[in-house]
């Protein structure tokens, strides 16, 4: 295993309540790659996400997330690294919906000092995203007067300030038409390349790999997938 | 950052936010509220009579004699000889006297025998003294001059005549037809007993009850110039300084001539408001509930805004927010609330005060002060604020556990 691997799942099992949800023999994902991971619904991925953002802790096995053993962090050690080293997108964006658009963006940077003092140029930082997710007219508008396209700009630039090494995207544009899809996700590339961070994109919809440098299909590495598929026929 | 994002948060809830305030307020101000009426009570009462050092009656209960001579209610079981009011006017210890002879009545307000000292020394609230916004105090016997109250009651106007009734209740079966006095003085309203009470010359009384015997009317012809008086119920005394009262006191209940008793008006007045201080537990039993009720109310207002923020709690979540951090903002919303509601009651309170003064002091006679916190309000402010920070602890920690169970993934 080299410092390389932001991610670096072995022999990893989760149960929730006596239930398999997941059990992966090896999965490791290096730092700058860009990786479409992709599965039905069932499969595994909002779990393997809430996983890997340190909200629930593996059954059994290694979890190694930028560095650190999950199992061995405490609840609010996780927290915080979460806060400090990691961008999250959701399907429905979760903007706090009463403050502006500039205050949602900054909010990562307010709930984590380590993050905040790792910005050596905050306002410029700042504009930089507004400019680029081409939200800066909106900046002092409230949250909850924005269209969905609007509100996943801002949710984008949110996750990325303060360059996080880790990114991940939960079904982001599935409210969108292709059209958009396509062009938010090359949106996101661009920034994630030029923070040089890794960004993992789940998604059902497969119509978007070919965006991505690695895709990975969690129904062929997620063996409780795997039986159960082959049970079902 | 805490303080902004509760801030902004409690502003997006502007309604309920405010109601909870208002709410929180409204308790504040009616624990307030009642602890003013009942100093205003307890002031207005103890303030009845002031600059009076004794009041001197025939022996008998301490308590019955400041009933009747300062409140005029019940009635005295034996009268004094009015030589004893004579030697002590004229004791060099004594200021002033102020006789009253009691137990006729008009109308069903009490009749007063007294003189001109009363006009002069009787004091209330303090170093108030009475005035005659119409009219004059009387000058002959068949003179009477009327509490404020007794005039608009009864709608009378200086000249008019009328006639008194013997005894206190208002039967008026017996009156004292043959003399009619006439109405020369209308009082200031003092918002004391002296508002409902007729005041006429000792003259005058002895006048009345002149060709009076034992109950039964002789018609006797009445000759004014040989009239004398004869008997008082009781009379106040203003001595010329506090050490005097001591000796004078002592020097009148130990009189063999005569067999009286002396009180003190300020030591009995306190006695009586101890006695009755049921009054003060019901104020404060009542404050208590509304404190009650005002602290679960906000429980429940919290608990409905919990279930509104969870989502935003959630999110807070994600971006690396702590479940401490988490506790922390409901706590602080629960104190912000708290502290909002202490401070609008307080002004609230100070308000009402300000503006239902007139109108209280008019229909209840008591005076409504604006004072500062007193210390015992002071703590239990502080007290209010610290429950509001400790009952943030409860949808705190079941937000905390929301957090842990809703994870990041919120699908409200």
């Amino acid at each position: 295993m080299t410092s390389n691997h932001v991610i670096h799942l072995e022999n990893l099992q989760f149960n929730y309540y006596e239930k398999h949800i997941l059990s992966f023999e090896h999965l490791t994902i290096q730092s700058g790659e860009s990786v479409f991971l992709y599965g039905p619904s069932g499969s595994g991925k909002t779990t393997l996400l809430n996983l890997l953002l340190g909200v629930h802790l593996p059954t059994s096995g290694r979890a190694l997330v930028l560095g650190q053993e999950l199992a061995s962090l405490s609840l609010r050690d996780r927290d915080h690294l979460r806060g400090e080293k990691m961008g999250a997108i959701f399907q429905s964006f979760n903007l706090i919906p009463f403050l502006s658009v500039e205050e949602n963006i900054l909010l990562p940077l307010q709930m984590n000092a380590e993050r905040r003092n790792k910005v050596h140029n905050l306002h410029q930082e700042l504009e930089t995203l507004l400019d680029h997710l081409n939200i800066k007219k909106l900046r002092n508008e409230k949250a909850m007067h924005l269209s969905v396209g609007q509100q996943q700009r801002v949710a984008a630039a949110r996750s990325l300030i303060g360059s996080p090494e880790l990114i991940i995207a939960d079904e982001p544009t599935s409210a969108l038409d292709q059209e958009h899809k396509e062009a938010f996700i090359k949106l996101l590339m661009k920034e994630q390349a030029r923070t040089r961070s890794t960004l993992i994109f789940v998604s059902h919809d497969q119509t978007l790999k070919h965006l991505f440098e690695r895709n990975i299909d969690l129904t062929k590495i997620n063996q409780i997938y795997t039986h159960k598929a082959e049970d079902e026929l | 950052m805490m303080f902004r994002l509760t801030a902004k948060s409690l502003l997006n809830r502007k309604f309920t936010s405010s109601l909870t305030v208002l709410t929180l307020a409204l308790s504040i101000s009616l624990y307030l509220m009642v602890g003013r009426i009942k100093t205003a009570s307890q002031q207005s009462f103890m303030n009845t009579v002031s600059k009076v050092d004794l009041i001197v009656g025939a022996k008998g209960g301490s308590l019955e004699l400041l009933l009747y001579s300062v409140f005029h209610m019940g009635s005295a079981t034996n009268n004094i000889n009015y030589k004893a009011y004579e030697k002590y006017a004229s004791h060099p210890q004594v200021e002033a006297l102020i006789p009253l002879s009691l137990g006729d009545s008009h109308q069903g307000h009490r009749v007063v025998g007294t003189n001109e000292n009363f006009f002069k020394h009787y004091h209330y609230q303090g170093d108030k003294s009475l005035s005659f916004p119409q009219g004059r105090m009387f000058q002959r016997p068949l003179e009477v001059v009327l509490g404020s109250e007794v005039a608009s009651k009864l709608r009378y106007q200086l000249g008019q005549k009328i006639i008194l009734s013997h005894g206190v209740d208002d039967s008026g079966l017996v009156t004292h037809d043959k003399f009619q006095f006439e109405i020369v003085g209308i009082l200031a309203p003092t918002h004391t007993p002296v508002d409902r009470s007729v005041y006429v010359p000792l003259l005058g009384l002895e006048a009345i009850h002149a060709d009076w015997q034992e109950g039964y009317e002789k018609h006797v012809d009445v000759d004014m110039n040989k009239l004398q008086v004869s008997t008082l119920t009781a009379f106040m005394v203003i001595a010329k300084n506090r050490i005097a009262t001591l000796f004078l006191r002592q020097g009148i209940v130990t009189d063999s001539q005569f067999s009286l008793q002396a009180i003190i008006p300020g030591i009995e007045l306190s006695n009586m408001w101890q006695a009755l201080s049921y009054l003060e537990k019901t104020l404060a039993g009542i404050s208590a509930l509304v404190i009650v009720i005002g602290f679960l109310t906000m429980i429940i207002v919290l608990f409905h805004s919990l279930e509104e923020r969870r989502r935003e709690m959630a999110i807070y979540r994600t971006l690396g927010a702590s479940p401490g951090l988490i506790l922390g903002l409901l706590i602080m919303e629960s104190t912000l609330l708290s502290f909002l509601g202490t401070v609008a009651g307080v002004l609230i309170t100070n308000l009402m005060c300000f503006i239902l003064r007139p109108l209280i002091y008019a229909q209840l006679g008591l005076y409504l002060d604006i004072p500062a916190l007193n210390t015992e309000e002071l703590i239990f402010l502080g007290t209010f604020v610290g429950l509001g920070f400790v009952i943030g602890l409860i949808p705190g920690l079941k937000a905390y556990r929301n957090s842990l169970r809703d994870g990041l993934m919120v699908k409200l």
